[in-house]
């Protein structure tokens, strides 16, 4: 405030403002990317704890004796869908009926804006099956899902096996309070979109199923298994759902709490937790682990079946059973046991689990990153953004005034409003463009070219986002004459504020797509002037554009799950990826695509403005 | 293949008759001789089924009090009229066999039980024929050894021809017959002791529907002027006309109005001498009855068919196109030419295209359209019909059927018929009937009767601009305004049976002259308003009758909430279809609560308590209504107003609903972050706001002021 208050002093410090700018925003980019990878480092993270006092107390004790029959179901299971050749509803109604559940059915049916040919699948129709085990003496206020997924092929039998397990074991117990809602659904993500949706009773994303017919109460948690092996060596929690949307921490305190209970090896992001984190490759696998997760989280897709829940606030997980060369096994039983543990312990609470963290990073599956520890790296980038702005507001409010021949000063003339909303709105457009038409053309591009639905739909976005680079640019021109000095100034202070508070706002929903975004988009935002080298300055900016920042989070991804690809391959993936972007906004309502298209690509857009500025 | 088609065509007319026997059977003398075309009958029969029924689950939901001390001998003789929709009905049965089985028993009545069953075990006949196929013909092989050896005798008449299958058929085919025989037998009985009582209710008040039948006592209390109002038929005269409309609010939400004007004539068109005056009866019609010595016409044109699954059974049915069926006298020597001459007649009388009537598509049905008036001829050979599917019913057809009513369309019931309107409709069927009645009890002269029937169905949607609401100005675009002069009787009737206490629809001007028919096997209530009358029509001097379809939802009570001091209240008097499911969805918002109101554990929720649904039920049995008769406990708290349902409650399940909860550890924060900012701020403003400056004369230092000394000694300035 003192420091404020005073004139010259408040000149002091916007003089040294302006005049370390440079020096200050590299500080601060090297702090940030600094204090992100500090993150991993374990002794600047916290060990994760059971905040929930319903859950902590107490243990309970597992009696779930029947794995061997359980996958004895499964096999059946898988021999009645091999021959209905998907959904054996009426086995599942039958035996879930058998069980003592009181079973319903959901049709749905959802076309596809184009093919998926990642899962081979357009127009999709299926039936949801789910049994509820009403608690005894319970109002039906309150439910707990526990869901698996009929797959395709040979996939996920024994998950099935085990849900009908637990079922049974289940129905026979009298301690529950809160009705079970066993869910089997067909097309993994589509059928708990139409589940969910009929559920809750909304549609949001224009999806044709029957009504359901019978409900619980409001679900205040939900687990979704994958199995596809009757023994397991370690089970790994998947946590990432829409639009980067994590589950109460405490859902993973309690996954690994009966892990360490029952003696199951148990990962995030298929890594181990370790304890050398004094040792480089400790800490490497750490910073893996935890890109991992930023990486997921940021391509705002669900990660598991659980993924769908969160979006109505429901505390979900996913729990994939992992079978690789490890000598030490895990039968189902074990596996049920573990999964009768978390719904008993879920039974328990009083409240929706509220008591945890809902933003976290986790470096491994004991620490974890809260959200007050990993905003600062955001904000260190953040701050160069606003530097500067202010340096293009000084130099704007004091412009350098120039002395004629005759002694008249003479003030350069302010900007028009046409010159800067000329290439926003140009920009804009093209952002509209890339976001509307590659779905709506794709039966034109597959008419004249010789491509699927898909590739068109996917060709034509890049192709879109290509060609936007060579439109926009000195239209202002046409409109607002010469291109003033003033002029870029005006526009780059806008197209920075703007970048500040997109990304600001991205970064509070989504932390990694936002820290992401930053990392690339900020130093860019800060050297771009038209006074650069311009062909190396193009070259620097189009590799940090947001279409190419994907091709290497490809990439980068592909490395870290320590399965490399060839260039070939990874442009093939990088393909997929899109498209299924695409296909996560119009099936489920993910936000990245259009937050991409409408928003970040034309803010970028305004920079390469700036560059080609006359 | 020429024959093979003529044969085609001679088995479908023979099964349009044999189909339609349910409805002469009241005239049939015990027929055998069906057999022979068996093989046709079981195919139109499985055909006719699905568009059949009215609803019987409807009636019985809708009036579950009628039941009782109905006359059930009448009822009996009803059910031969009836029967017709009885059998077809089951179709409709099979999908609704869930609901309807609790309704049931409501309408039967323990002494109806037993004709019942003979009607429903025709029903179910077709109903389980696939289940019942095997088990009959076996129960046949083994009791009785005719059917044995006819059954060996088709056996082998089938090795040579064709399939299993027409054996099958046949032997239902037989069954049918010997039910619908016994059936008969019964009926015609029961037609005798029904025909007596007939006669004595009959004499109060002039029927004008055949099916009609007035009952007194049946009368509820609120028709406080009974139909003794009507003026006694009037002593028989010469000739005597009646108008009548019965408009019908479908459930569908079309309305069916049906005109009726009879002509009764006594002369007698089978004497020797010739009738030549003419005064009510259309002399055109007249002369062609005495020219081709017609003793029944029966003419319909028909435009659309009869939606039987929404709209019930018609008053007069008639297939689409033209229909035309004609008993001849039997001094008729030329049937065949006669029949050709008559329909070129006809032809020109009603400007259709009647004479395309030739052999080809003429038949002698031999079972069914039996006379429907007086006389009892069995020589099928003086019987000629003939349908023309294709013949499109237009003005042109109306026009001259308009000009053989007395008062063409200048007064009465028949200014209504404007074409424009009546063409503007789903369904419209114009009829001529002429036939022999009795002109009194004993039947011992004859009298001619002229019955000209129109009935339209007005659309909801095209008609009716989608509204449930209707009158007679916009169904006609005329409104009435007087009686036929010449007519001795004229009224409209409306159908009120499904609006006992006006909470469907409401009818403006009310009447207060209700009165009852028994129709189609089921008792009906009419509002009638005789036209008669003046005082039917008001001040106005018009009568434009308005039916207002009430909104489904009676009632809507909604008390709105005020914050902290009362919660919304939301009543609705929901009147709900039959297997249907109802939805309420109320929407809502969430807001935040004063923090102070949320409890120890608000993540967990706020409850909404259940609604509750308060149900009047029909019920199987009849209730008790005696409410001190001693009775358990358990089935005595809810008291019980009637007796035809029972009182029901039901909760549906409390909903938990999550409001956006404030981290509540979040006070802790907000204490610390507001005391920095008040330490760092406000300690900073007020240093601000409080600093005095002022010009200090600073003391100098000890160093300073040795220093001075020295100077001064030295004589140099002071520092």
């Amino acid at each position: 405030m003192g420091l404020l208050s005073d004139p010259n002093r408040r000149r002091a410090l916007i003089g040294m403002l302006t005049r370390l700018n440079a020096p200050i925003c590299m500080i601060c980019y090297m702090a940030g990317v600094a204090w992100f990878m500090g993150l991993a480092f374990e002794p600047f993270t916290l060990r994760t704890y059971m905040s929930e006092n319903a859950m902590g107390s107490t243990m309970v004790e597992e009696r779930f004796p029947a794995g061997e029959r359980a996958l004895a179901t499964g096999r059946e299971f898988a021999a009645h869908k091999k021959k209905t050749g998907g959904m054996p509803v009426d086995w599942l109604v039958r035996t879930m009926q058998a069980r003592g559940l009181e079973v319903y059915t959901q049709r749905f049916s959802r076309k596809l804006p184009f093919p998926d040919e990642d899962k081979e699948r357009y127009m999709v129709k299926g039936t949801n099956v789910y049994g509820i085990l009403r608690a005894p003496r319970a109002p039906r206020t309150e439910a707990l899902v526990l869901s698996a997924p009929c797959s395709p092929g040979n996939e996920n039998n024994q998950a099935v096996g085990i849900l009908l397990g637990l079922a049974q074991y289940f129905r026979s117990q009298i301690y529950w309070a809160k009705d079970i809602i066993f869910l089997v659904n067909e097309h993994d993500l589509i059928g708990m979109q139409a589940w969910l949706e009929g559920y809750h009773h909304t549609n949001t994303t224009g999806m044709d199923w029957s009504p359901l017919q019978g409900r619980g109460g409001s679900i205040q948690a939900a687990l979704s298994l994958e199995l596809s092996s009757d023994v397991v060596t370690s089970l790994d929690l998947v946590l990432e759902g829409l639009n980067g949307q994590l589950p109460n921490l405490d859902l993973a305190n309690l996954f690994y709490a009966f892990c360490q209970k029952i003696g199951v090896l148990c990962t995030t992001q298929g890594k181990l937790p370790r304890n050398d984190w004094d040792t480089t490759s400790g800490y490497s696998h750490a910073v893996q682990t935890m890109m991992l997760m930023v990486l997921k989280q940021a391509s705002s897709r669900p990660w598991g079946d659980h993924g769908l829940f969160l979006r109505y606030h429901i505390e979900a997980a996913s729990i994939k059973g992992v079978n690789s060369f490890r000598p030490y096994k895990t039968d189902a039983t074990t596996v049920g046991r573990l999964l009768e543990g978390m719904y008993r312990k879920l039974n328990n609470l009083l409240e929706r689990l509220h008591q945890s963290y809902f933003f976290y990073l986790m470096p491994s599956l004991t620490r974890f990153v809260s959200i007050g520890y990993y905003m600062p790296a955001f904000g260190l980038l953040a701050l160069i953004l606003l530097l500067r702005a202010l340096d293009l507001w000084v130099q704007l409010s004091s412009p350098p005034t120039r002395t004629t021949e005759d002694g008249v000063e003479v003030v350069p003339a302010s900007p028009g409003v046409l010159s800067i909303l000329t290439p926003l709105v140009i920009s804009h457009l093209t952002g509209v463009a890339l976001y509307t038409l590659p779905v709506l053309s794709q039966e034109l591009a597959v008419e004249h070219f010789p491509v699927s639905e898909t590739e068109a739909v996917v060709l034509t976005a890049i192709a879109i986002y290509t060609a936007g680079l060579a439109l926009p640019h000195n239209t202002h021109r046409l409109l607002a004459g010469e291109g003033t000095e003033q002029g870029w100034k005006v526009l780059k202070l806008v197209a920075v504020l703007y970048l500040a508070v997109l990304l600001g706002c991205t970064a509070l929903i989504n932390f990694s797509l936002g820290f992401i975004l930053a990392l690339t988009l900020v130093p860019l935002a800060a050297f771009i002037t038209p006074h650069v080298p311009k062909t190396l300055s193009a070259v620097v900016m189009v590799i940090l554009s947001p279409g190419l920042t994907l091709l290497f989070a490809v990439f980068f991804f592909q490395e870290l799950q320590e399965t490399p690809v060839t260039l070939q391959e990874g442009w093939m993936l990088y393909l997929s990826v899109i498209s299924q972007g695409i296909l996560d906004h119009a099936l489920y309502g993910s936000l990245l695509y259009p937050l991409a298209a409408l928003l970040v690509y034309p803010c970028w857009l305004l920079f390469w403005n700036i560059l080609f500025w006359k | 293949m020429a024959a093979r088609r003529c044969l085609g065509l001679w088995f479908f007319l023979i099964t349009l008759c044999v189909v339609s026997t349910g409805a002469d059977v009241l005239h049939t003398t015990p027929v055998t001789g069906t057999e022979s075309s068996a093989a046709g009958t079981e195919t139109v029969v499985a055909r006719e089924l699905p568009e059949a029924p009215s609803d019987p689950g409807e009636h019985t939901a809708a009036e579950p009090t009628r039941e009782g001390e109905q006359n059930d001998r009448t009822r009996g003789g009803e059910q031969t009229l009836g029967q017709p929709t009885r059998e077809e009905e089951q179709e409709q049965e099979k999908t609704r066999e869930g609901e309807q089985t609790p309704a049931q028993p409501t309408r039967e009545e323990e002494e109806e039980e037993e004709e019942q069953e003979q009607t429903r075990g025709e029903e179910e006949f077709t109903r389980e024929e696939e289940e019942e196929e095997l088990t009959r013909e076996e129960e046949e092989l083994t009791t009785e050894e005719e059917e044995l050896t006819r059954e060996e005798e088709e056996q082998t008449r089938e090795e040579e021809e064709l399939t299993t299958e027409e054996e099958e058929l046949t032997t239902e085919e037989e069954e049918l017959t010997r039910e619908e025989e016994e059936q008969t037998r019964e009926e015609e009985e029961e037609q005798q002791t029904t025909a007596q009582q007939e006669e004595q209710t009959k004499r109060w008040e002039a029927t004008e529907l055949e099916e009609e039948h007035v009952h007194d006592a049946a009368v509820p209390p609120l028709a406080g002027d009974p139909p003794a109002a009507d003026p006694p038929s009037p002593p028989p005269s010469k000739d005597d006309f009646q108008e009548e409309l019965v408009i019908r609010p479908l459930h569908s939400g079309d309305i069916y109005a049906s005109f009726q004007f009879r002509t009764v004539w006594d002369a007698d068109f089978m004497g020797d001498q010739k009738v030549s005056h003419y005064r009510l009866f259309p002399k055109s019609l007249g002369q062609v009855i005495t020219k081709f010595s017609v003793r029944e016409l029966h003419i319909s044109f028909t435009q659309g068919y009869w939606r039987t699954m929404q709209w019930g059974q018609p008053y007069l049915p008639s297939p689409p196109g033209a229909e035309l069926w004609v008993w001849f006298q039997d001094t008729v020597t030329d049937v065949d030419g006669t029949w050709k001459e008559l329909t070129n007649v006809l032809s020109g009388i009603f400007c259709a295209s009647l004479n395309f009537i030739d052999s080809t598509n003429t038949v002698q049905p031999s079972a069914s359209f039996k006379p429907l008036g007086i006389g009892n001829v069995t020589d099928h050979s003086f019987l000629r019909y003939a349908t023309l599917p294709r013949e499109i019913v237009c003005t042109e057809n109306l026009t001259p059927w308009k000009k053989l009513l007395p008062c063409g369309s200048k007064a009465g019931l028949s200014v209504l018929l404007k074409s424009e309107k009546l063409f503007h409709s789903t369904f419209h069927s114009q009829a001529v009937h002429v036939r022999p009645v009795c002109q009194d009890p004993q039947c011992r002269t004859t009298s001619m009767e002229l019955r000209q029937t129109l009935n339209v169905v007005f659309d909801l949607h095209t008609s009716g601009q989608g509204k449930r609401e209707w009158s007679l100005f916009k169904m006609f675009s005329r409104t009435l305004t007087e009686a036929c002069p010449l007519a001795s009787s004229s009224k409209v009737y409306v159908d009120v049976t499904d609006n006992p206490q006006g909470e469907q629809f409401e009818l403006s001007p009310a009447t207060p002259l209700l009165t009852q028919a028994v129709v189609l096997g089921d008792r009906r209530t009419y509002s009638v308003y005789d036209l008669t009358q003046q005082a039917s029509f008001g001040s106005s001097r018009s009568l434009n009758m308005l039916l207002r379809w009430k909104a489904a939802d009676g009632y809507i009570h909604y008390q709105p909430s005020k914050d902290r001091e009362r919660p919304h209240l939301l009543e609705m008097l929901l009147q709900l279809p039959p297997n249907s499911v109802t939805e309420v969805t109320v929407e809502f918002e969430r807001a935040l609560l004063k923090w102070t109101e949320y409890t120890p554990d608000p993540n967990h929720g706020f409850y909404v308590g259940s609604s509750v649904i308060s149900a009047l039920v029909p019920s199987v049995v009849a209730m008790d209504t005696n409410s001190t008769l001693d009775r358990p406990l358990f089935s005595s708290f809810f008291p019980c107003k009637e007796e035809a349902s029972y009182f029901m409650r039901v909760y549906t399940e409390p909903l938990l609903v999550n409001l956006p909860t404030p981290d509540f550890s979040m006070p802790y924060n907000v204490i610390c972050l507001t005391c920095t900012v008040v330490a760092v701020g406000y300690g900073s403003l007020y240093n601000l706001l409080t600093r005095t400056f002022q010009v200090d004369e600073p003391s100098p230092g000890l160093a300073k002021r040795i220093a001075n000394v020295i100077r001064r000694f030295r004589g140099v300035p002071l520092l």
